[in-house]
């Protein structure tokens, strides 16, 4: 993915992770991509990245990073499946809140309510 | 132009922030949020923050490894010199990280897609710790990773770590063992925990083989051989390097 590239002098290793920085920018590729394509059938977008990657993980590194997935899994999974629902369109597929309101067919102050506190209860369990 | 903090008070910034984070803002909401992204360290660093907290998301997709083209094709349209660089972060490319966002689906296999992502990081990335060894304990029914178990063959050393192990009633434990490919026999290496890491020296050298984890009463196999159902396993292979 070139604005990786073309992009590098703007990483700040203060604001996060190069992993986290470079996700950012594949997931707002992609969700782009996907917001142009979501009328056609099949609507599904390839994002080619390249890694950046922290040095040489070890093996600990990567076991740890696990542990960071099944936490997050974990704690999506104690979110009422509403809520999770929309987060996960959110992430994914990159849903806007109307966005969202119109294909779950749920009122629009409704999925905001959904989303504000499916995060907070996220964060608090995140934060235990 | 600033944001109207009446409208977006700073005791709000932190939900705002997770909302602009993962992606659902529009109109006023969103353009509040990227001109505090630029006016407000508090506001961009908890931008970042949520970033951070939503990034292992990404490693439950399943793991996609890009045709050789796609190599060809980004060094093709990469211009001929550097990016000038502000400071000199230490950035590698690889061909392989890509990521293929098509499923959603948060399962328990995730995980194994998680270690399928990193090992092929490490395929790519000779690691610190070549000549570990690694495996994956799934299911039979490859419903999902329990454990994963790693090897350091010059201590013997298992390191294994509970992915998403089962439920274990309160008169039974998981215990785990090594089956050796010449051999055959099972050797157990002791009893596992439901979460974190249990680091165990059995004393013997664990090269090709399969570790299993079967269910046997509390405190373990009265017989020193598994008595209740293998429940899951995985054959021991090396770290590519």
């Amino acid at each position: 993915m070139l604005r990786v590239w073309s992009d590098a002098a703007r990483f700040d290793p203060a604001r996060g992770r190069p992993m986290t920085w470079l996700i950012t920018i594949a997931r707002s590729r992609t969700i782009d991509r996907l917001r142009t394509e979501r009328r056609r059938p099949q609507a599904g977008g390839i994002e080619e990245i390249e890694s950046l990657h922290d040095p040489s993980p070890s093996a600990e590194d990567a076991v740890a990073h696990l542990e960071s997935v099944r936490r997050l899994t974990d704690c999506l999974n104690a979110i009422a499946t509403d809520r999770r629902q929309c987060i996960q369109l959110a992430y994914f597929r990159g849903y806007t809140h109307t966005e969202l309101a119109a294909r779950l067919n749920v009122p629009l102050g409704t999925i905001k309510s959904w989303i504000r506190r499916g995060l907070q209860q996220l964060n608090e369990c995140l934060s235990q | 132009m600033s944001v109207d903090q009446t409208k977006y008070p700073p005791a709000e910034w932190n939900a705002l922030a997770a909302e602009y984070a993962l992606g659902v803002l529009e109109g006023e909401d969103a353009r509040a949020a990227e001109e505090l992204m630029r006016e407000e360290p508090t506001f961009e660093a908890a931008v970042w923050q949520w970033r951070e907290r939503l990034a292992p998301l990404t490693d439950t997709l399943e793991p996609v490894t890009p045709t050789a083209d796609v190599w060809q094709r980004i060094q093709a349209a990469l211009p001929n010199s550097p990016p000038r660089l502000t400071r000199q972060p230490k950035i590698r490319t690889f061909e392989a990280g890509l990521a293929f966002w098509r499923g959603w689906a948060i399962t328990a296999t995730a995980a194994a897609a998680a270690i399928a992502l990193y090992l092929g990081v490490m395929a790519i990335t000779p690691p610190p710790d070549a000549g570990r060894l690694v495996a994956v304990l799934d299911r039979p029914d490859a419903a999902g990773a329990g454990w994963v178990a790693t090897v350091d063959p010059t201590t013997n050393e298992v390191s294994v770590v509970a992915l998403a192990p089962p439920n274990l009633a309160a008169n039974k434990s998981h215990e785990l063992w090594f089956i050796s490919a010449d051999a055959g026999r099972p050797v157990s290496l002791g009893l596992l925990q439901t979460e974190g890491r249990r680091i165990v020296s059995p004393g013997l050298a664990l090269q090709n083989g399969i570790i299993a984890v079967s269910l046997e009463p509390k405190g373990g196999s009265p017989t020193g051989q598994p008595t209740g159902p293998v429940i899951f396993q995985g054959t021991l292979r090396p770290l590519p390097n």
